[in-house]
C-alpha cells in the first residue's frame, strides 16, 4: 500500500510538472497574442483591448484620471416598441395607462471604465450623466450574484481611495445608461460626465464597441 | 494588467486541476483518493454535467423571425439556452457576447450542429421584431424566442430559472429591469438537459464543453 501511495505521488508530481510546463507555454502564447487578441473580427474595439490588460493602468500623481471607457453598441430601433393594445399587462406592471402611447422607451446599457486616483485624498464617484439625446439618466450600479441570479444594485457612490485604481467592469460595478434614446453604433464615441465627491468633474469619451465583443474574464 | 493575471491564474488553476485529474486517472492502482483529498487541489471546473442527462419537456414560443419555434424543431442539434431580455444593461449583453465568442471558437462542423437560443423573460417589451433587431446583431446564427411571461416562467422552472421585475430609482414605469437567473443550459439532440454552466466561464471553456457534447452525440 505504501508503495501504491508512493506510486500515486510520483504520478502526481509528473502531472504537476506537466501542468507547470503547459501553463508556462500557455502564458507565453497568451502574452504573444494579447496584443491583438481583440482584432480578430473587428479592429475597432481598441479601448476594450486596452482594458483587457495590454496596457498598464498608470496612476498620474496628483490627478484623478478616468481611462479606457467603453460600452457595447445599443440598438433602439427606428420605431418605439409599444405594447400591443390587446395585450394584458401583469399585475406588477406599474401604471398601464399611457404605456402604449409612451412606447417602451429605449434600452439600458452599461459603461465600463477605469478610475485612477493619484491624489492624496480619498474620493468617490457620486454621479454620472450623458446628454438627454443619448439617455434619460445615468446611474451607478453594481451587478451582484445572488444565488444563480445576477441583480443590479444601485450605488450612491463608488469609493476611489487615494492612490488606488477602481475598475468598472462587466458583471461588476458599472455606469448604467437608462432609457437610451438612439442607436449607439460601433465606432461612435459618446461623452460621459462623471462627478466626484471632491467636486472634480470629468468629461470622458466612451468608445462604442460591437455587441458581440468578447467579455473580459 | 491585473486581468491578464486573472486569466493566467484561471488557466493555472484549471490546468492544475486537469493534471491532478489525469495524474489520478493514469494511476493504475486506481487510488484517486490522493488527488481528491489533496488540500492543494483547486476548485473543480465550473458547471455541472448531468449523467444521465435529464429529460425535459418540449416548448413552443415565437422566434425572432415571427415563426413559431418548438424545442423539438431543433432535434438533432445541441441547443444552448440562455434566459434574458434585450433591455438588460449589463448581464445579458455580456452573456450573449460570451456565447458569440464561444460560438466563434467552434469549428464550422460543430457550429452546424449547435443552435444558441435566447429565451426572453420579458415578453412585454421583447416582441419578435425587437428580438430580430437585437439577437442577430450579436450573432446571425443565434435564435431569439419570446412569448407570454407566464409561459416562459413555466418553461424556465424545470431549469431552475426564476425572474421578476424591479424598478430602479427614477425609472419610468416602462423602464423596469428584470432580475433573472443567468446560466447557460446545454441540451442534447433529443432536447435532454445535459449540462449547466455559470455565466462567467471563459468562452474557450464553454466552446470546449459544447464541442464535447456535440462529439458525445456523434459518437453514440
Amino acid at each position: 500500500m505504501a508503495e501504491n501511495v508512493g506510486n500515486t505521488r510520483k504520478w502526481l508530481f509528473i502531472g504537476i510538472g506537466v501542468a507547470v510546463f503547459l501553463v508556462v507555454g500557455i502564458i507565453a502564447v497568451g502574452l504573444v497574442f494579447s496584443g491583438d487578441g481583440d482584432d480578430d473580427d473587428d479592429g475597432d474595439n481598441g479601448d476594450n483591448g486596452d482594458n483587457n490588460g495590454a496596457e498598464e493602468i498608470v496612476i498620474t500623481e496628483g490627478e484623478l484620471t478616468v481611462t479606457g471607457a467603453w460600452m457595447r453598441a445599443v440598438i433602439v430601433g427606428d420605431a418605439p416598441v409599444t405594447v400591443p393594445e390587446d395585450r394584458e399587462l401583469d399585475a406588477d406592471e406599474a401604471p398601464g395607462e399611457g404605456m402604449s402611447d409612451m412606447g417602451m422607451g429605449g434600452s439600458n446599457a452599461a459603461v465600463y471604465l477605469v478610475i485612477a486616483n493619484g491624489t492624496e485624498a480619498d474620493d468617490s464617484l457620486v454621479a454620472a450623466s450623458v446628454s438627454a439625446e443619448i439617455a434619460t439618466e445615468a446611474q451607478l450600479h453594481d451587478s451582484v450574484m445572488v444565488g444563480d441570479e445576477r441583480q443590479m444594485q444601485q450605488q450612491d457612490a463608488i469609493p476611489v481611495p487615494a492612490g488606488e485604481v477602481v475598475e468598472l467592469k462587466e458583471r461588476s460595478l458599472h455606469v448604467m445608461l437608462m432609457n437610451v434614446q438612439q442607436d449607439l453604433n460601433t465606432d461612435e464615441t459618446i461623452t460621459l460626465t462623471l462627478t466626484f465627491e471632491s467636486g472634480t468633474t470629468l468629461d470622458i469619451p466612451v468608445q462604442v464597441v460591437p455587441l458581440g465583443t468578447e467579455p473580459t474574464q | 494588467m491585473t486581468r491578464r493575471w486573472n486569466v493566467s491564474g484561471l488557466l493555472l488553476v484549471g490546468l492544475l486541476v486537469l493534471s491532478l485529474g489525469l495524474a489520478a486517472c493514469s494511476d493504475e492502482d486506481g487510488d484517486d483518493s490522493v488527488a481528491a483529498s489533496d488540500p492543494t487541489a483547486a476548485a473543480p471546473a465550473p458547471g455541472t454535467v448531468f449523467d444521465p442527462p435529464r429529460e425535459m419537456g418540449d416548448f413552443t414560443l415565437t422566434a425572432h423571425t415571427g415563426e413559431p419555434l418548438s424545442l423539438s424543431d431543433l432535434q438533432g442539434q445541441v441547443v444552448v439556452l440562455y434566459f434574458g431580455y434585450t433591455y438588460c444593461p449589463d448581464v445579458c449583453p455580456v452573456s450573449l457576447a460570451l456565447l458569440n465568442a464561444a460560438y466563434n471558437q467552434l469549428t464550422p462542423e460543430v457550429q452546424e450542429q449547435v443552435q444558441v437560443v435566447f429565451v426572453s423573460v420579458d415578453g412585454t417589451r421583447d416582441t419578435p421584431e425587437r428580438l430580430g433587431m437585437v439577437i442577430p446583431a450579436f450573432n446571425p446564427d443565434f435564435l431569439g424566442v419570446t412569448g407570454p411571461e407566464e409561459t416562459v416562467r413555466g418553461i424556465g422552472e424545470p431549469y431552475g430559472v426564476a425572474f421578476y421585475r424591479r424598478f430602479p430609482e427614477n425609472a419610468s414605469p416602462e423602464n423596469y429591469l428584470v432580475f433573472h437567473t443567468s446560466q447557460f443550459f446545454v441540451l442534447g439532440q433529443q432536447g435532454e438537459w445535459r449540462a449547466v454552466y455559470p455565466d462567467d466561464v471563459s468562452a474557450a471553456y464553454l466552446a470546449e464543453q459544447i464541442t464535447a457534447q456535440v462529439e458525445a452525440r456523434t459518437s453514440t
